[in-house]
């Protein structure tokens, strides 16, 4: 019940910093041009879309719009786009979820089984390696991995799409055809993510499980050769609950996007879609994917937490 | 565990661990000597623009005609520096909330709360925010990145302290009259700071990443040479990719932040081994 | 030398087969021959650019604005000469250049099959007295009446000389029928709302991915469209040339020469490069120190070595600012204004003039490769620069507030019709780019206000060379150099054309709606 009270307050913060912070950045929405290449917005222009999205009203009369639409799953409008931020969210949501939430999954399973098998194995010269090799791979700006997968895969072979979440315009698809449309586009991207992803998870459950097998019992029972279920599950008890947290931690941000690696796939995900929001300062927009971003991280804490307490009685009390 | 076994399991992670440890030593010597080994001043222009490399530019010049072995120097300067500045920041941070929060009952709630609020951002998009709030700086990306960054582990820390409190031992030792301080010290700091150092050394990968991550979107500061900058310019070249110049432009600036981590990682297995309780050689 | 070959197009992998194969191609590499299949024409943009009407597409850049007359028609429209006719097939000016009376084409119908005539154009500019047209300002217009179907005639507030290439030129004639009674015309985003009269319809737009697709309009009034279809997608900047080289878009945009020379020796692939409508140019605050005093600023203008800058930045023949900010291609450049060549001696000179015993600034830019040069260059003049960087929302918004001393920025449109000399300086306009910064020269000011009433072609260009000429002597701006754009093409699709002055107000694009018109 406490927790309940606590997660509300943390929603209720969440949502007045979400409107306010955009506001705390210099420069206004309503100035036309982005980039090197933008050209000049006349002034009436420029008025009228002051006026259109209320921007000129003082700062603490806008904030009652924005909560008064809220609770009808209004987040207001684009003022870059002029549609439904809630649409947009919704058009943008999936495709994130899909990528970033996949690698994410991905990724936990290929970590878990590589410091698995760094924390068993830690001396044969291969495991070494292929931690060694995640871990450096993993180091590389996910722009450049990016970009690297473009170049052989997508322009020399030719084998994948160089951006884009499907085909465009395929039209009159089979179902069967259009997963593996999206998947086949998902495919350069999310390789991108998982390498990135990856060395986290699997030096946590390998520094998890270290400790664990170091353990008496476990040492006597490794030098009888054995590897019993018992043995393993003991060591998995150890390792999984850090390990959860991270994969829940990481699911609960997917939400948020993946901006560097969305914007060089051109992929209609959420981080791009912030990162644009950002810079042309559209806060109707900003609000919107913050707030969904936030709100997802918390539920995914309140998840974990409830977890936590069905796992072990004894957090309940603490909290 | 025999000792055999155990000397062997040292010897090599030893082994490791120094070269690991040489070559950060290295590549700290190469970034703070960058003024005096590197041929030019990172700023000239000193010769033609996109050169490929010749005896006088080793890894040619960047789009302006500046020397980009003297940049990659430079480059590591910075961004090592902010790597090793956030790191034991939001390292820090994270050890005071996590074991606070772990070992004060009553502050838990509270400590949490702050905790849960950071995480519920996300990130990357909170740091460009805070970035351009800021304006792109050496300051500015090293306290966000600090601030940003020690959210997730104070959590993970929090975890490891109950745990570790809930042990039979520590209740035996407490049963036994130990004052907090003893357990804390004792204890909870020896099962915890093996955690703290795998986060030490995450957040430092991460960090170098994040320099180099914001330098590609434009947000690096432009007049401090880092990794992420030289990048940024490179992808900044049409020709990178349809040239060869992505191999001494882009390759030696990525090698240097895929070496940092792998050294880093390499130290970390021999530390990670002498810190944890359980693989700590006899005393 | 650099030069490229094509990449062997791979044959067509279907997602089943790659993902089955995948593993054995990456050692079997690429196979197949032949041309590319006469398919739809594929352009890129790095950004979407928004639901394709005059009121909801994206002014972040030109991409928006461009992409509409694909699919709108206007008044006029220009090719390598000049206006020529378009909607209208006819035009009088009154002599006291207020009234302008257009004759439309009697074959103009809308992409749902309705004429259109001169009501819809009435309605057009009704409406956007109410609901401006994102791109430039008709408030200039202070009536339209239709005539007769196709007659209509336009009174002005006051003369306005731009008025064909800067208005008829470049606002949308929408249907009357579609948009009478739409009270929020942003946010009317129905596919039907965006028919216009142009060479192509829109088929499909995905909000988000930014890929539209368009098909050709059969039956526009002059003949039919050179392609079935037209797909736009989304390229980031920094693979457009791949993805180009790589067969999978028809067109990329490069900002630098050495595209040209890299592409030179190209079976199929070509360049073409725009006038030289991007200037970048210092902004100086004229209200603060030091740059309130004249001399400081030609100080920094002699210290400043723009034609290697221009070299040095574009990597090619760059082309240097003309301190009366008109390119040097432009025919209504002024080639005899103050030339300001480098000469370090003399900025010293000139500061010491100033009564400064040295010159430090601050600059405010948005990240640039400019910057250092310029720093380095005028460091050797003794100017010393402090460099503040912040992102271009930040700038803009700075420099709105005066809180600048210098500030650095970048854009298009120096090219058309040389009224943007008034729009830029008269602090009128909101933008990005710190015209917002008033140039309150009293002469100038009546010189700006008179050349846009004046209708004669001699006295016109009288007024604004004699502009340029104040503003090489005063320098509230210095434009540093200019920048082409140069875009890498496909040349068995189509083969750009010129515009003069670039489309519209000075874009330097390659979609030229004439080059995808039938021949």
């Amino acid at each position: 019940m406490r927790r309940l009270v606590r997660y509300v307050g943390l929603v209720c913060t969440v949502v007045l910093l979400n409107f306010l912070v955009p506001r705390l950045l210099p420069g206004s929405p309503a100035a036309g041009g982005g980039g090197d290449e933008a050209a000049v917005l006349p002034s009436a222009a420029y008025q009228a879309l002051v006026a259109t999205y209320h921007l000129d009203l003082p700062l603490q009369a806008q904030p009652t719009r924005y909560l008064a639409g809220l609770p009808r799953g209004d987040l207001g409008w684009s003022l870059t786009s002029h549609r439904p931020v809630a649409r947009i969210v919704v058009e943008r949501l999936p495709w994130t979820l899909l990528l970033v939430g996949g690698a994410v999954v991905l990724a936990a399973a290929l970590g878990g089984a590589l410091g698995w098998a760094a924390a068993w194995h830690g001396r044969r010269r291969a495991v070494r390696l292929l931690t060694a090799a995640t871990v450096g791979v993993g180091a590389l700006p996910e722009f450049l991995i990016a970009m690297a997968l473009i170049v052989a895969f997508s322009s020399r072979l030719q084998l994948f799409p160089a951006g884009g979440a499907t085909t465009p315009f395929a039209a009159n698809q089979g179902l069967l055809r259009a997963l593996l449309d999206v998947a086949w586009h998902a495919a350069l991207p999310g390789l991108t993510l998982v390498l990135g992803f990856t060395p986290a998870f699997a030096l946590l459950m390998r520094n998890a499980l270290v400790p664990v097998l170091g353990e008496r019992y476990l040492v006597t029972a490794r030098a009888k050769g054995l590897t019993s279920r018992r043995v393993v599950w003991h060591a998995l008890r150890n390792a999984l609950p850090p390990v959860a947290t991270l994969l829940g931690l990481r699911l609960g941000t997917a939400v948020a996007g993946a901006a560097v690696v969305e914007r060089v796939f051109a992929y209609p995900g959420m981080g791009w879609l912030l990162y644009e929001a950002v810079s042309t300062r559209d806060y109707p927009l900003m609000q919107g994917v913050f707030l969904i971003a936030s709100l997802a991280v918390l539920t995914v804490n309140l998840f974990l937490d409830l977890i936590a307490a069905r796992l072990d009685p004894r957090v309940e009390g603490q909290a | 565990m025999n000792a055999s076994s155990h000397l062997r399991r040292r010897r090599n992670g030893r082994g490791t661990a120094a070269v690991g440890g040489a070559v950060l030593v290295v590549l700290i010597f190469l970034a703070l000597a960058a003024p005096l080994l590197s041929p030019e001043e990172p700023g000239r222009i000193a010769g033609d623009p996109a050169a490929p490399p010749d005896p006088r530019f080793w890894l040619g010049t960047n789009a302006l005609g500046q020397d980009l072995f003297s940049h990659l120097l430079y480059g590591a300067r910075t961004s090592l520096l902010v790597g090793f500045l956030a790191a034991c920041l939001s390292t820090g941070l994270s050890a005071l909330v996590g074991i606070s929060a772990g070992m004060w009952q009553q502050g838990q709630g509270m400590l949490m709360a702050l905790v849960d609020l950071f995480l519920a951002l996300p990130q990357v998009p909170l740091i460009v925010l805070l970035v351009v709030f800021w304006g792109p700086g050496f300051w500015p990306l090293v306290g966000t990145l600090a601030l940003i960054g020690w959210a997730a582990f104070a959590r993970v820390v929090r975890a490891q302290v109950s745990v570790t409190l809930r042990r039979e031992y520590v209740e035996a030792a407490r049963a036994l009259g130990a004052t907090e301080g003893r357990v804390l010290r004792a204890i909870v700091l020896t099962e915890v700071a093996p955690l703290l150092f795998t986060k030490f050394l995450l957040t430092v990968r991460w960090a170098v990443l994040m320099e180099a991550t914001l330098g590609l979107l434009g947000l690096a500061d432009p007049g401090r040479v880092s990794w992420g900058l030289v990048l940024h310019q490179a992808f900044g070249y049409p020709l990178l990719f349809l040239t060869d110049a992505w191999i001494w432009w882009v390759v030696p600036p990525a090698m240097g932040i895929v070496l940092v981590t792998v050294a880093l990682m390499a130290v970390g297995q021999d530390v990670d081994l002498w810190l944890n309780p359980a693989t700590r050689p006899p005393a | 030398m650099i030069c490229l070959q094509p990449l062997r197009p791979a044959r067509a992998l279907r997602p089943v087969a790659t993902f089955a194969v995948a593993l054995l191609l990456l050692l079997a590499a690429s196979g197949g021959a032949g041309a590319l299949p006469a398919g739809p024409l594929r352009l890129v943009w790095w950004t979407d650019v928004g639901f394709p009407t005059p009121f909801a597409t994206s002014t972040l850049g030109p991409g928006g604005v461009v992409r509409l007359s694909l699919l709108y028609d206007t008044l006029v429209w220009k090719d390598h000469t000049g206006v020529i006719p378009w909607l209208a097939e006819s035009w009088r000016v009154s002599a006291d250049g207020r009234r302008w009376a257009f004759s439309l084409r009697k074959d103009v119908t809308w992409h749902d099959g309705r004429p259109l005539v001169a009501r819809d154009v009435q309605f057009s500019f009704e409406y956007y007295r109410t609901h401006p047209f994102v791109w430039v300002d008709t408030s200039v217009v202070a009536a339209v009446t239709a005539d007769g179907p196709h007659t209509v005639t336009f009174v002005l507030r006051e003369p306005f000389a731009p008025f064909l290439e800067d208005v008829a030129g470049i606002v949308p004639i929408v249907p009357a029928h579609i948009w009478e009674g739409v009270s929020e015309p942003r946010k009317a985003q129905d596919p039907g709302m965006a028919t216009g009269s142009g060479p192509y319809r829109l088929a499909e737009y995905r909000p988000g991915a930014g890929e539209y697709r368009l098909e050709a309009n059969r039956k526009y009034f002059r003949g039919r469209p050179r392609f079935k279809e037209i797909q736009y997608t989304v390229v980031p900047a920094e693979r457009q040339l791949l993805a180009v080289q790589s067969g999978q878009s028809d067109v990329a945009m490069a900002d630098t020469h050495d595209v040209v020379r890299a592409f030179s020796g190209h079976p199929y692939l070509r360049t073409w490069q725009s006038e030289p409508l991007s200037v970048a140019r210092l902004l100086f605050n004229l209200e603060r120190p030091p740059f309130d005093q004249k001399a400081v600023r030609q100080a920094v203008a002699y210290g400043i070595n723009r034609t290697q800058l221009a070299t040095l930045v574009t990597r090619g023949p760059g082309v240097p600012g003309s301190p009366g900010i008109v390119p040097p291609t432009d025919r209504w450049h002024n080639p005899r204004v103050r030339a300001y060549p480098y000469d370090p001696s003399r900025a010293r000179i000139l500061v010491a003039q100033a009564g400064l015993t040295s010159l430090s600034f601050e600059l405010l830019t948005s990240p640039s490769p400019v910057v250092p040069v310029v720093q380095e260059m005028l460091r050797r003049a003794g100017i010393e620069v402090a460099v503040r960087t912040v992102d271009a929302r930040t700038r803009a918004a700075l420099v709105a507030e005066g809180k600048y001393q210098a500030a650095l920025t970048f854009h298009i449109g120096a090219g058309g019709d040389p009224d943007y000399l008034r729009r830029w300086l008269g602090g009128g306009e909101a933008n990005l780019f710190g015209q917002s910064a008033e140039f309150a020269h009293p002469e100038f000011r009546r010189l700006a206000a008179g050349q846009a009433r004046t209708l004669d072609p001699a006295a016109r260009r009288a007024s604004v060379y004699r502009m340029q000429e104040i503003l090489a002597d005063e320098l509230p701006t210095l434009a540093l150099y200019y920048r082409r754009f140069y875009w890498v093409y496909d040349s068995r699709k189509f083969v750009p054309i010129a515009t003069a002055g670039g489309l519209m107000n000075g874009i330097p694009l390659i979609e030229n709606k004439l080059a995808f018109l039938g021949r």
